[in-house]
């Protein structure tokens, strides 16, 4: 697979995936994004984005406990992997590396 | 707690959605959107909710459907191709497009409606799982020449039956609270209920019900016990569990046992509450064979009885068990009262199109079932005729983008195919439109009220519908888009442009007006029939009538006092007092009455009761005897009025002291008076005999009647007032309602509006073939609209050249609108003659109706060429007044 870098509501979902650790699955993703960038984001984006970390590799998943609340569904959650792990922090090792470049800001 | 309610999220999406998506993956979304729903229904209302639930379904579906698709294969490219020029050609066309697809769109809209309906009507009861096993039983009287169907049955025919023959697994009785509606009350909530009935404790194991709450097995088992809907628990309780908690009755407490989901609108015995049978005396619950059992066999009718036979039960072979049971118990019946009783079975799910049986739940008609059928094919045909028609249309001047690839070596397959794609394009997107519109139709508009019934969408989604829909798109799109797309391929290179198919597009708008003025004046007959029956004189007064019901032995007891100050008022002229509302319920039964040469024969008639006020209060006229006089004593009970028709059934020179009695030996009674007919029935109904009974004086007596009858009793008060200031007599009567009876709040009906209500059912359906007329026309013009515009646009040159030749703009007109004229005139007359046969059909329903007046053919006609010509005429003048030399540089 090629290195394509990762885009930006890609790595807020990776981010959120983290934070919520073995939690996370659409609406909890979805939740967690909307808490953290004060925007207003689609279910659907969710979901699309989810599966799309899961075939570049990033993301792994399984079928978790289901609730009432869901009418008695299973939910899908997802887990970083360690290829996943590797490209969220090449990323912000170059937004890093950049900002030091940023002349005046030091 | 989420109650059950909030987690209800739109069934249609969710099915749309695990339909399309894999079923792994649907799981965890529709899990998903669940939870969201109930949030954001919490946080921004329902309506948000549903919304965004939609939103998010097609969101998904498009996000993991299309990821499925090839991408790469040549096939995906020549259709990527064709939808390309699609596209392009829906741009282009706009105008074209826009017709074509609302034409269509309406259309599948009102198919879908008619089809929801129509599956409606089709499967009536058939949600009881059991319901091929089961049968009501009803019973037929023969007494000479008149048979009489009645759907009732006595209480103790299914105990007794079920005795008689092996064959019968089971038995369940419903007794229907006669007076129309029950109160319950709890925690001071007191509600009115409609349909109440006391039933026996193995209803639930022979009619299966959705049980909510409760053990079905014990529920009815004990006295006093009740199960009762949804929508009743919901009205008291909430989503509570209700089971256990008292109710208060009207004259006992009840106990809830169970709940049951809400009966579908498709059943033709409808309740919200059953009443333990356990409440009723004993010998009801197990008659024995006595002679009260016996009496009541035929004289007491009340319950509904229904038999579960073992499967594959041969119907006829219950006429055997039927006259084994009639020499058994109601041997004595040929001699006593000279008839015969028959038992008849009805299967269960035929009952609602198929009985006829009288005193009998409201029943539907089969007659409109087939005039609906007709309509949706009729309105589908005339949609796909325009679609065909504007698709030639459309197609053959597009001959160039069709040579140009013959030219470059397409193969002829290939353009048939683009053609097709263009086709199945607007189908989908029309079949899409009108799906919507459907919706929006059946939910947010009064449509549901004007069926009688709420048609929820996605029982469209059954495999059979889906396979029918998905078969619905290819044959319309073959049908509109096949003839065109094989025609126009076959063009040959040189013969490539002025081909026009004016024969068989003249053919399809000859169908097209058949269509629609068959069903305009078969909408003005109906509306004349309506009217003819709203005026005919019934024999009666019925306007300004006002009729109240008394209840509970202790006010009828003083209705006399409160009638004699009812008539204090000037503008109250009488007031009458009977047993049952004229025209709703009559009594019906048979007695021994003396003909001509003074020999008892056996005849049937319906009976009312009535005082000696009737005659005056409605205006019916005596033509022989006397009324009914209360200072002759023997005149209660002892004097009868009879009807015309009665006088002339029985043959009767001199009616009046012509001897009625029930049984040899006992006092008779006698005739002495002689009414004119007056329709007491609406005039679907033939008059028929009828005899009227003066009630002795006890009878407003309230000792006369026993504990438990005292508070149910019930009379009609009919009162006639003046035309005169009526909301303020209306008023004034309130008032003196207020002090008579403080128990029961002041409720009254005009006569003339209740007695209208009989024809409700007709308006309901004549309304609605009125709004399918409609849009049959509606469809039509926009078929002609386009064709128009379509010729005029094909013979600019030559009217350019008619023009400059010397044509004034009104014989240009003449001829482009001729052709039209004659073709609708054509349509005309054939229409005329199918809707003559039509309605002589549908006026069979009348036993009183209006003739069929030639001049709805003429109007039906004549609104046709108005309609044809205002759509033609505006685009015909621009043509024929523009300047020549513009038509002559087109091209």
């Amino acid at each position: 697979m090629k290195n394509k870098g990762l885009g930006e509501f890609e790595e807020l979902v990776l981010l959120a995936v983290c934070i919520l650790e073995g939690e996370a699955y659409g609406v909890s993703v979805k939740n967690e994004v909307e808490r953290h960038s004060n925007r207003s984001i689609l279910l659907g984006a969710v979901h699309i984005t989810l599966y799309r970390l899961q075939d570049k590799g990033l993301l792994e998943s399984e079928m978790g406990g289901n609730t009432a609340k869901r009418g008695d569904r299973r939910k899908r959650l997802f887990k970083i992997t360690s290829l996943g792990m590797k490209q969220l922090k090449s990323s912000q090792e170059v937004r890093q590396k950049m900002w030091q470049l940023i002349p005046g800001l030091n | 707690m989420p109650s059950l309610k909030d987690s209800r999220t739109p069934k249609l999406a969710g099915r749309l959605l695990s339909l399309l998506i894999n079923s792994g993956l649907s799981e965890e979304f529709l899990g998903d959107m669940q939870e969201v729903y109930a949030e954001r229904k919490e946080q921004r209302g329902a309506w948000y909710a549903l919304f965004m639930y939609w939103f998010d379904t097609l969101h998904l579906i498009f996000g993991f459907y299309s990821k499925r698709l090839p991408k790469t294969q040549n096939n995906t490219l020549m259709i990527k191709h064709n939808l390309k020029i699609v596209g392009r050609n829906l741009y282009r066309e706009a105008s074209y497009s826009f017709i074509n697809i609302t034409g269509l769109s309406l259309g599948i809209a009102c198919c879908i409606i008619l089809v929801l309906y129509l599956k409606s009507e089709l499967t009536y009861d058939q949600h009881f799982s059991k319901h091929e096993r089961i049968y009501r039983v009803s019973s037929q009287l023969n007494s000479g020449e008149n048979t009489n169907l009645f759907a009732e049955t006595s209480y103790a025919l299914g105990p007794l039956m079920a005795a008689e023959s092996a064959q019968i697994e089971s038995f369940v009785r419903f007794s229907m609270n006669n007076r129309g509606y029950s109160i319950f009350e709890f925690e001071g909530n007191t509600v009115r209920w409609g349909d109440v009935a006391m039933t026996d404790p193995n209803v639930f194991e022979v009619f299966s019900h959705d049980i909510v709450f409760g053990n079905p097995e014990t529920a009815l088992t004990q006295p006093k016990s009740m199960a009762v809907s949804q929508s009743f628990a919901q009205t008291y309780f909430g989503n509570e569990n209700p089971v256990g908690k008292t109710i208060k009755g009207e004259l006992t407490d009840f106990i809830v046992t169970l709940v049951f989901a809400d009966l579908p609108d498709n059943t033709h015995l409808k309740y919200d509450v059953l009443i333990a049978y356990q409440e009723l005396s004993s010998s009801r619950f197990t008659p024995i064979d006595d002679n009260d059992s016996r009496w009541s066999l035929w004289y007491s009718r009340s319950d509904y009885t229904y038999l579960l036979m073992p499967e594959g039960y041969d119907q006829s072979a219950f006429d055997g068990v039927s006259d084994q049971f009639f020499e058994k118990y109601m041997a004595d019946h040929p001699d006593r009262y000279n008839s015969k009783v028959d038992f008849l079975l009805e299967p269960l799910d035929e009952i609602h199109l198929s009985s006829r049986a009288q005193r009998d739940r409201p029943h539907g008609n089969r007659f409109y079932i087939a005039g609906f059928t007709g309509i949706a094919i009729f309105v589908l045909l005339v949609a796909c005729i325009n679609y065909m028609n504007l698709s030639t249309a459309r197609f053959s001047k597009r001959t160039k983008g069709i040579v140009i690839p013959k030219v470059l070596g397409a193969q002829r397959h290939q353009l048939v195919f683009q053609l097709l794609t263009e086709s199945i394009v607007f189908v989908l997107i029309a079949l899409v439109i009108g799906l919507g519109l459907s919706y929006v139709v059946i939910n947010y508009t009064a449509l549901n009220n004007l069926l009688d019934k709420s048609l929820p969408l996605d029982t469209l989604l059954f495999p059979e519908a889906l396979a029918l829909v998905g078969a619905g798109v290819i044959l319309m799109s073959a049908a509109a888009g096949l003839y065109p797309a094989i025609a126009l391929s076959r063009f040959s290179l040189v013969r490539s442009t002025k081909t026009n198919n004016t024969k068989i597009r003249q053919g399809l708008v000859f169908v097209q007006f058949l269509v629609s003025i068959c069903v305009i004046s078969c909408t003005i007959l109906m509306y004349n029939q309506m009217r003819f029956v709203k005026e005919k004189s019934l024999g009666f007064e019925k306007e300004n009538k006002l009729v109240l019901t008394v209840q509970g032995a202790s006010s009828i007891e003083k209705i006399p006092v409160l009638i004699n100050e009812l008539k204090q008022h000037s503008n109250v002229l009488d007031a009458t007092v009977s047993l049952n509302q004229l025209g709703r319920v009559t009594s019906f039964e048979q007695a021994e009455i003396e003909n001509n040469e003074g020999v008892f024969v056996s005849q049937s008639y319906n009976w009312f009761y009535i005082d000696d006020d009737f005659v005056n209060t409605m205006g019916i006229e005596l033509i022989s005897g006397r009324n009914f006089d209360e200072t002759i004593p023997t005149d209660a009970n002892h004097a009868i009025l009879v009807n015309e028709t009665l006088v002339k059934k029985m043959g009767w020179k001199e009616p009046l002291g012509k001897r009625l009695r029930y049984e040899a030996g006992e006092e008779a009674s006698y005739v002495v008076g002689v009414m004119k007919d007056f329709h007491f029935q609406g005039l679907q109904h033939e008059v028929e005999s009828m005899i009227f009974w003066l009630p002795a004086p006890e009878d407003f007596n309230a000792d006369y009647w026993t504990s438990r009858n005292k508070k149910l009793a019930s009379r009609m008060l009919t009162v006639s007032i003046t035309g005169n200031s009526v909301p303020e007599t209306l008023g004034y009567i309130e008032d003196k309602w207020n002090v008579f009876d403080s128990e029961h709040p002041f409720e009254f009906q005009f006569l003339d509006d209740s007695l209208d209500r009989q024809y409700s059912a007709d308006i309901k359906q004549m309304t609605l073939i009125g709004i399918f007329a409609g849009l049959c026309i509606l469809i039509s013009c926009l078929g002609l609209f386009g064709l128009t515009v379509f010729t005029i646009e094909q013979r600019t040159k030559e009217i350019g050249i008619r023009k400059t030749l010397g044509a004034s703009s009104l014989q240009i007109v003449g001829l482009l609108l001729k052709n039209v004229f004659v073709i609708v005139a054509m349509a005309a007359v054939v229409a005329s003659v199918m809707s003559y046969a039509i309605m002589e059909q549908w006026l069979q329903g009348f036993y009183y109706k209006d003739n069929i007046n030639l001049i709805a053919f003429v109007l039906a006609a004549a609104s046709a060429f108005v309609i044809a010509f205002l759509t033609m005429s505006t685009q015909s003048f621009k043509t024929a007044q523009a300047n020549p030399v513009k038509a002559l540089r087109h091209e």
